[in-house]
């Protein structure tokens, strides 16, 4: 279940009023560079030592939208990383403490916060890279000794070693000579032109930008058997759970248990829906064991999602009926801490340690397996499951009318999840762009479906919390808390209503003709 | 975004020194600002060395836009640039007239640069013509120097006058001593009187020094070349000041 919706993004660019282009001096050049350059005319301006750290999210969130967060002294700020040097001036606030374990909301007011609150979401920020920066900078000067050109050297190190590079800025207005100076760098060839510098900078510190994402980033040969590419498939999830761990352990955020929910549930979508490549009793055993674990984290999750929406229920109620939410809310927190503590112990047991070894150990045996069966190509397999898949969600969505129960609408729910795994475990055999627009209008009905069924286990909760909780209760705002929570079931199911309503022209949409072509040009015989 | 107006009827007060001085203040604690140098002397430029493009005058300036911000150039100091004069910046007046008769034109080739700077400082020539009309206008402070004599005096009265008689907020309009030179008694008696009657001038006074003289040889603000004097002191309480007016 996922209620927590992303803000669309806009980041706000700030007019660049200088160009500034940095360079990854190759070895042993540094100091030697600038003098080349302008040997003449140079003016020392500045010499810092400092200590840089950059933070971004467990998945990277900053860096996949091209920026940076970087403390460095006591100075906290965005830097697009297109840019090298120049940050985001206006950004730039003040701030002593490790930034590690902060979320948007604990940031000060203002432009830094909101680009980090569209940027981040839900997740927290963590300490990524700390290097000791050694900057050098210059002033080239013209004939009426003005700066015309600043050159910036700097040496960047960790104790895994030590980089050189150099930051050519222009002063406003004289463009020309730093287009001139820059021509000659080139023409010096000293410089790792196509070097990416923020990333060079980072993996000094031992550290790979981008390394993780929640999406499956794979890239399946088109050769490929049916076995091998359902192996690599397993075992890409089989490392997302494993990288989640110490964040769930840790309670770092929200999104640890989640990405490692979502790994479970791909794992096992495909255990059941890709046939006839593994062993059958291996499969079976296998599904059971994490069907137990996907279970294990059903609680702290849901817990979670009520909790993320705290402030959305309360701006639900008129403000007389939100103070019955108090006590609601503090005993789903106070339930959290004992979940969290269950899912710890979860991952804290032998069984958890022997599943994931086993597990592994399989994918990796099966891996290397003799083809002892015809190899089916896993493009073929792909297409022929793909296509009865999104044949059974067809039938199924247009059997659903005005009066059909719900139960059929979380069927299609379940069937939609299952197709979007298959189209992206398999989506790197296929065109880009065509899998793109499918997963597109995919999500367009899950969102629809999705939201039914989030506003149907949010009632499902509050009614539970009303039958069981609150008659043994000695509350004296009992009565209060009834009235809040039903004031909030009734606002949930006119909302459920109305997305169901929308249901039938979100799922017209969907089966459009033009949706069924591509379907079928693409995973048809 | 804060527009600061230097401006005196009288000239060879210190106008262009406390622009140059107080600009590179502003810069020192991160802040952006622009230097927009409107008198013909460009004297303003001449302290940073900086040459106007030569294709720079009146009609790009009076164009705005494009016209104006490609004329823009950096100083040695970061976040801080210059918008150069040009001889022809003589006649603004001429081109102001024919463009608008509310006196606002100013404000309005002024208002797009602030995306880019958190201050401007505008060094107006000593006059008081139409220009000084849209420079009273476009600013959110009119910063006047003073020297403490009783000829200067007579000066900063009329233009209290005119505030009045244009309907212009008193309160914009900012004082200041300048070249204020303690040994003479006239000088002193006049800051007394002033502080007995309640006109608007700051409590920072820039001291007569050849420190101030010596920038148009060093060619830099004065806290670059003599971070000591008495006078880069005085620019620093003068924009501290400055910073507080609300």
């Amino acid at each position: 279940m996922t209620v927590t919706k992303m803000q669309p993004s806009h980041i706000r660019v700030l007019p660049m009023i200088t160009r500034s282009e940095t360079y990854v001096l190759s070895e042993p050049h540094g100091w030697d560079v600038v003098e080349q350059l302008a040997p003449e005319r140079l003016l020392p301006l500045s010499e810092v030592e400092k200590t840089v750290r950059y933070y971004d999210t467990f998945d990277w969130r900053l860096y996949q939208k091209g920026l940076a967060l970087i403390q460095a002294e006591n100075a906290v700020y965005l830097q697009r990383i297109s840019d090298g040097e120049y940050p985001l001036m206006h950004d730039q606030i003040e701030m002593k403490q490790n930034l590690e374990g902060r979320f948007w909301w604990m940031f000060p007011e203002g432009e830094l916060r909101d680009t980090l609150q569209d940027a981040l979401s839900v997740r927290v920020l963590l300490l990524r890279a700390q290097v000791t920066q050694k900057v050098c900078g210059f002033g080239v000067l013209n004939e009426d000794e003005k700066t015309v050109v600043r050159l910036f050297l700097t040496h960047t190190s960790t104790e895994n070693g030590h980089v050189a590079t150099l930051t050519l800025r222009s002063v406003r207005g004289y463009e020309r000579d730093f287009e001139n100076l820059r021509r000659r760098f080139v023409k010096l060839d000293v410089a790792h032109p196509a070097e990416d510098v923020f990333e060079r900078v980072i993996n000094l510190a031992g550290c790979v930008p981008g390394d993780y994402s929640s999406k499956l980033n794979l890239d399946l040969n088109h050769k490929a058997s049916g076995r091998e590419a359902t192996c690599e498939i397993l075992k890409c999830l089989h490392d997302v759970m494993r990288q989640n761990e110490t964040g769930i352990r840790a309670d770092w955020d929200t999104e640890f248990l989640h990405d490692f929910r979502v790994a479970i549930r791909r794992t096992r979508s495909a255990l059941s829906q890709i046939k006839g490549v593994l062993p059958e009793d291996a499969v079976a055993h296998f599904k059971d064991e994490f069907r137990q674990l996907g279970r294990s984290t059903n609680r702290l999750r849901d817990l979670d999602v009520y909790l993320l929406e705290e402030e959305t229920y309360r701006a639900m109620l008129p403000q007389s009926l939100q103070p019955g939410l108090d006590a609601v809310f503090s005993r789903l927190k106070s339930e959290r801490r004992r979940a969290l503590n269950d899912m710890v112990q979860v991952l804290d047991a032998p069984e958890y340690r022997h599943l994931m070894n086993s597990w592994a150990a399989f994918l990796q045996s099966e891996q290397y397996r003799a083809g002892t069966d015809p190899a089916v190509p896993a493009i073929s397999l792909a297409r022929k499951i793909i296509l009865k898949r999104f044949k059974q969600v067809l039938k199924r969505g247009q059997a659903i009318g005005a009066d059909t129960p719900d139960e059929a609408l979380h069927n299609l729910r379940i069937d939609c999840k299952k197709l979007r795994y298959l189209l992206e475990f398999f989506a790197s055999l296929f065109p880009k762009d065509k899998m793109d627009k499918l997963i597109g209008y995919m999500k367009k009905l899950q969102d629809n479906l999705g939201d039914f069924n989030d506003l149907s286990v949010q009632q499902q909760e509050l009614m539970a919390y009303l039958n069981e909780v609150l008659p043994r209760s000695r509350r004296a705002d009992r009565l209060l808390c009834a009235a809040s929570i039903g004031g909030l079931i009734a606002r949930l199911h006119g909302q459920q209503q109305a997305v169901r309503r929308k249901f039938a022209s979100a799922f017209a949409v969907y089966a459009a003709k033009k949706n069924v072509r591509l379907y079928r040009d693409l995973f048809g015989k | 975004m804060s527009i600061f107006a230097l401006y005196s009827m009288k000239g060879g007060v210190g106008k262009t020194a406390a622009a140059v001085n107080l600009a590179y203040e502003a810069v020192q604690s991160g802040a952006t600002a622009l230097l927009c140098d409107l008198d013909p002397q460009g004297a303003a430029a001449f302290y940073f060395r900086i040459r106007a493009k030569k294709k720079f005058g009146r009609k790009r300036f009076l164009k705005g836009g494009k016209h104006l911000e490609n004329n823009i150039r950096g100083t040695d100091f970061e976040g801080l640039d210059l918008l150069p004069s040009a001889l022809s910046f003589r006649n603004l007046d001429l081109g102001l007239d024919e463009r608008a008769k509310n006196k606002s034109y100013l404000k309005r080739l002024l208002t797009p640069m602030q995306k880019d700077y958190d201050y401007i400082f505008l060094d107006c020539p000593p006059n008081l013509t139409l220009l000084a009309e849209h420079v009273f206008r476009a600013a959110d402070y009119v910063v006047v120097p003073c020297i403490p004599t009783t000829l200067s005096m007579l000066t900063h009265q009329k233009l209290v006058e005119f505030f009045k008689k244009n309907k212009l907020k008193r309160k914009k309009m900012v004082s200041f001593f300048s070249m204020v030179e303690q040994r003479k008694t006239m000088h002193r008696e006049m800051i007394a009187q002033v502080g007995e009657r309640e006109d608007k001038f700051l409590n920072a006074q820039i001291p007569y020094t050849t420190d101030v003289e010596r920038m148009g040889w060093a060619r830099q603000p004065v806290a670059c070349f003599k971070s000591r004097s008495k006078a880069t002191q005085a620019y620093r309480e003068l924009w501290a000041e400055l910073q507080m007016l609300r």
